[in-house]
């Protein structure tokens, strides 16, 4: 039975996010043909009214935007498939290549931003949320709201002053220092996002960690807690065992948000540590109306939050045992 | 509850700190890669930060083609220091009429992978890169005559006397290249890097934000005496100051932006650095009239009146921190060839009142703001572009002094194609805030024609006939004399018909690291000028 719930449970929750998807990508298709004004200017940026007459119908021939919507939106589809966003006349690229390289660097700094702040949020606010009330709590709290309180650029400019210009112990920027290859291009590259990935997980952490410290203190009231603490657990033990595993569905939730997120980049950090990351690119293509870049920047991060949703969705199935036990009693 | 309060008093006073910290000396980092050999006049790499982004190797990105109008592609002509025109790729030009011109090149000219120029390049390049739609020069050429490899003549659709300004810009490509790329705007390679000036592309890395342009063996002119030019790239100013202060780099450059006055404060603390200050041959902040609008805007009044509304010692103090001076009336500020001297502007409250009065425009209604004659509702709008902050900021001052004298206008921040649509094509705007760079009031007839003739630009969307006619006959006229007299009746025309009133002078301030001495300010592109590359020296 509980099995049975467990594989309907599953299988709605394809079902779902297979259909919010197709809801993207049609939406994403029809806005540029919604909006008013020039269609070729929506589909291709405030630069086509600039771009040669030529080019411009070069651009509609290949997009076939003289056909019949439906069978644009046929062609859109097999395009998306084919990872074929479009062509920035800004930034004289294909708005694939752009978004490529540009998720592939983000990624590369948001990811280690978000599994440090992940350790760090778990690891902290579930002791504070145990130890409430003490004066680990009480500094702890204050300085994650000062942190979450602190305007970002703030924060970002500090660390870069502090601990690039005053101390040298970073870069100024960039993601690399250039003209390294191997070994000592990984290590130059970690070493170029070593500060910046520290401000965003610390950023990242006072937020979750009031959070997770808050969900710890709520079930910490739970009377299994009490019987845990009356059998003479370790603390640890309660806190690995009772707590946080009972805090794990809501976890996972908080990390779905930020990994799903994540590809959308953190422009301040982008901008302070001259970082060529999606957020910047997304930032300038709101400035010039590069629509095509914005299309393919909406639909993949889209993707992304979909994505990091599901799968959260589905280690939420896994975690918790009882989304089987009420799907199957749903079945009966 | 104490406790926490002192926690929190605590963290603020660590913060305040750091941020005190933050004027102190840095930490200084010795870059001896970029050092010359003791003695040796010869500087190995000169590291210069940015701000101007190149994105792609391509002919299309606008701040690669900066990078390639003065180093690598740096045209027909150059504009030297002194604001006069010199020989670059072409070795002499002659021209009797305006029309046709006979231009000689370089014999010695070779492109950068070692094939020699010639003129079929030259030929070459105005075909294709007027097919591309990617110069409004070419627009001027009707066709090209080959006399032979080193000789051609250009026919212009009309007369143009100031053709020298647009073939400044001519950026001439390499035939046996670019005759197989279908797009030149597709074209994302080095081998687009590929020219004949001093300096060749040595290396791009996108991720790093580093350009380096290496010295060019066979370059025709005179030997650059810098070895290598780094070029680094930043995404905000205050670090690209940082990296300054620390010795990163040697100094900055942002074509027609130079360092903002506030940062003068600080560089000043660091000895290593020297600060230089050059007069600005255009205008940073404009404030235009659509002159072809209905009343009051086509009034020359209205707009005198509106002078007198502004306060531009003010202005003055607060866009340039008092780097600069207080306008005097008219487009041209001075320093421009054949100047004319024309009335400071100065701010006088009643003498704006009263000459609105005089049009009509009182406050009939008493609501505290002025109405047309006929009672209706007049509020001008300001039409700027929000990626100009500075312009921005002028526009929100103009608003202040606008709204002193009683007229209720409002500002309209928009992007820079809403703009340009306002402005320059559907020329739907009331009032606008432009700038006029040292490179662009050379252009057309010069003099700021470029954007006071209605049929180039809406900047002005000046309606006066007689004005047009002697922007032709500037355009036409190749007597140097006749020049300088319709160069001062353009200066006194601004003068007494207002077409746009010019906020403030600006002075460009510069920073480089003292070791280096030599630099040269080229008027249109700053102390980055083939000038200062083959000046420089240890100081």
């Amino acid at each position: 039975m509980a099995s049975t719930g467990r594989k309907s449970y599953f299988i709605g929750k394809v079902a779902r996010y297979s259909l919010t998807l197709f809801i993207i990508l049609t939406l994403n298709f029809l806005l540029p043909h919604l909006m008013p004004g020039d269609p070729v200017t929506n589909i291709f940026g405030d630069d086509a009214r600039h771009a040669g007459q030529a080019f411009i119908d070069r651009l509609k021939e290949k997009y076939g935007l003289n056909k019949p919507l439906h069978e644009q939106y046929v062609d859109y589809l097999v395009r998306v498939a084919t990872l074929d966003f479009g062509y920035s006349i800004e930034k004289r690229a294909e708005v694939a290549d752009l978004l490529g390289k540009r998720v592939y660097w983000t990624t590369l700094l948001m990811l280690p931003a978000v599994v440090i702040s992940t350790g760090l949020s778990v690891a902290l606010g579930a002791l504070m949320g145990f130890r409430r009330g003490s004066r680990f709590d009480k500094v702890m709290t204050t300085v994650a709201l000062v942190v979450y309180s602190c305007p970002f650029f703030l924060l970002s400019m500090l660390a870069i002053t502090l601990f690039s210009f005053h101390l040298d112990l970073f870069p100024l920027g960039n993601f690399t220092s250039g003209g390294k290859a191997g070994l000592a291009y990984a290590v130059d590259v970690a070493y170029h996002m070593a500060l910046p990935a520290a401000v965003l997980a610390i950023v990242f952490s006072s937020y979750n960690l009031l959070v997770i410290r808050n969900l710890i203190v709520q079930i910490s009231s739970e009377y299994h807690v009490f019987v845990a603490k009356s059998k003479g657990l370790r603390n640890w033990q309660i806190i690995g065992r009772h707590l946080l595993r009972n805090a794990l569905p809501q976890i996972l939730s908080l990390i779905a948000l930020d990994l799903g997120f994540m590809i959308s980049g953190a422009l301040i950090v982008e901008v302070v540590f001259s970082l060529n990351g999606m957020g910047t690119l997304i930032y300038d293509a709101i400035r010039v109306g590069d629509y095509p870049v914005l299309q393919g920047a909406f639909l993949v991060i889209a993707i992304s939050v979909l994505a990091a949703n599901f799968l959260a969705e589905m280690l939420y199935g896994l975690a918790d045992p009882r989304i089987g036990d009420s799907a199957g009693k749903q079945d009966r | 509850m104490r406790k926490l309060l002192g926690i929190a008093i605590l963290s603020m006073l660590i913060i305040s700190t750091m941020i005190a910290g933050c004027t102190s000396t840095p930490a200084t980092t010795d870059n001896s890669t970029k050092t010359t050999d003791a003695g040796s006049q010869g500087i190995k790499k000169l590291v210069v930060g940015t701000t101007s982004e190149v994105t792609d190797l391509n002919v299309g990105d606008y701040y690669f083609l900066i990078l390639r109008e003065i180093y690598i592609v740096p045209g027909l002509i150059r504009v030297s220091e002194n604001g006069s025109f010199v020989p670059e790729l072409a070795e002499s030009w002659e021209c009797a009429d305006g029309k046709r011109w006979l231009v000689h090149l370089q014999k010695d000219a070779k492109w950068h992978d070692g094939t020699p120029l010639t003129t079929d390049d030259v030929i070459f390049s105005i075909d294709y890169l007027k097919k591309a739609e990617l110069s409004p020069t070419f627009e001027w050429i009707e066709s090209m005559e080959k006399i032979d490899d080193h000789t051609f003549i250009m026919n212009l659709i009309k007369p143009y006397s100031n053709f020298p300004t647009e073939i400044c810009d001519l950026q001439v490509i390499p035939k046996h290249v670019f005759k197989d790329v279908a797009d030149p705007l597709t074209f994302n390679d080095a081998k687009a890097a590929i020219g004949y000036g001093p300096y060749k592309l040595g290396s791009f890395d996108r991720d790093a934000g580093i350009l380096t342009l290496k010295a060019f063996d066979d370059y025709y002119g005179e030997k650059p005496a810098v070895d290598e030019i780094e070029f680094r790239y930043f995404k905000n100013q205050d670090t690209m100051i940082m990296a300054l202060k620390k010795g990163d780099i040697d100094t900055t450059y942002n074509y027609a932006s130079p360092l903002k006055y506030y940062y003068v404060p600080g560089l000043m603390q660091t000895d290593r650095l020297k600060i230089e200050v050059q007069d600005n041959l255009g205008v940073p902040h404009v404030l235009g009239f659509n002159c072809n609008k209905s009343f009051p805007y086509n009034n020359a009044e209205f707009r005198q009146a509106v002078s007198y509304a502004l306060n531009y010692e003010e202005m003055k103090n607060l866009i340039v921190g008092g780097y600069g001076e207080t306008p005097n009336a008219g487009l041209v500020p001075a320093g421009n060839p054949h100047y004319a001297q024309t009335r400071p502007l100065t701010q006088d409250v009643a003498k704006a009142g009263a000459m609105l009065d005089s049009l009509g425009i009182k406050d009939t209604d008493t609501d505290g703001f002025r109405n047309l004659p006929d009672g209706g509702k007049f509020q001008p709008v300001i039409t700027v572009r929000q990626d100009k902050v500075d312009d921005v900021r002028a526009a929100e001052l103009v608003k202040k002094y606008l709204n002193n004298v009683g007229i209720d206008a409002r500002i309209d921040i928009v992007d820079k194609a809403t703009y340009r649509k306002a402005v320059n094509t559907d020329r739907s705007f009331d009032l606008d805030i432009f700038s006029i760079d040292p490179g662009i009031i050379i252009l057309h007839a010069a003099y700021g024609t470029w954007f006071t003739d209605s049929r180039e630009t809406g900047y002005t969307n000046i309606n006066n006939q007689s004005f047009l006619v002697l922007i032709d006959e500037m355009l036409g006229t190749t007597d140097e004399s006749r020049r300088k007299e319709i160069a001062t009746v353009f200066q006194k025309t601004y003068e007494a018909d207002m077409y746009g009133i010019p906020l403030v002078w600006s002075d460009n301030i510069y920073a480089y690291d003292k070791k280096y001495a030599g630099w040269g300010y080229s008027p249109i592109w700053g102390p980055m000028s083939i000038e200062t590359i083959t000046d420089l020296h240890l100081a």
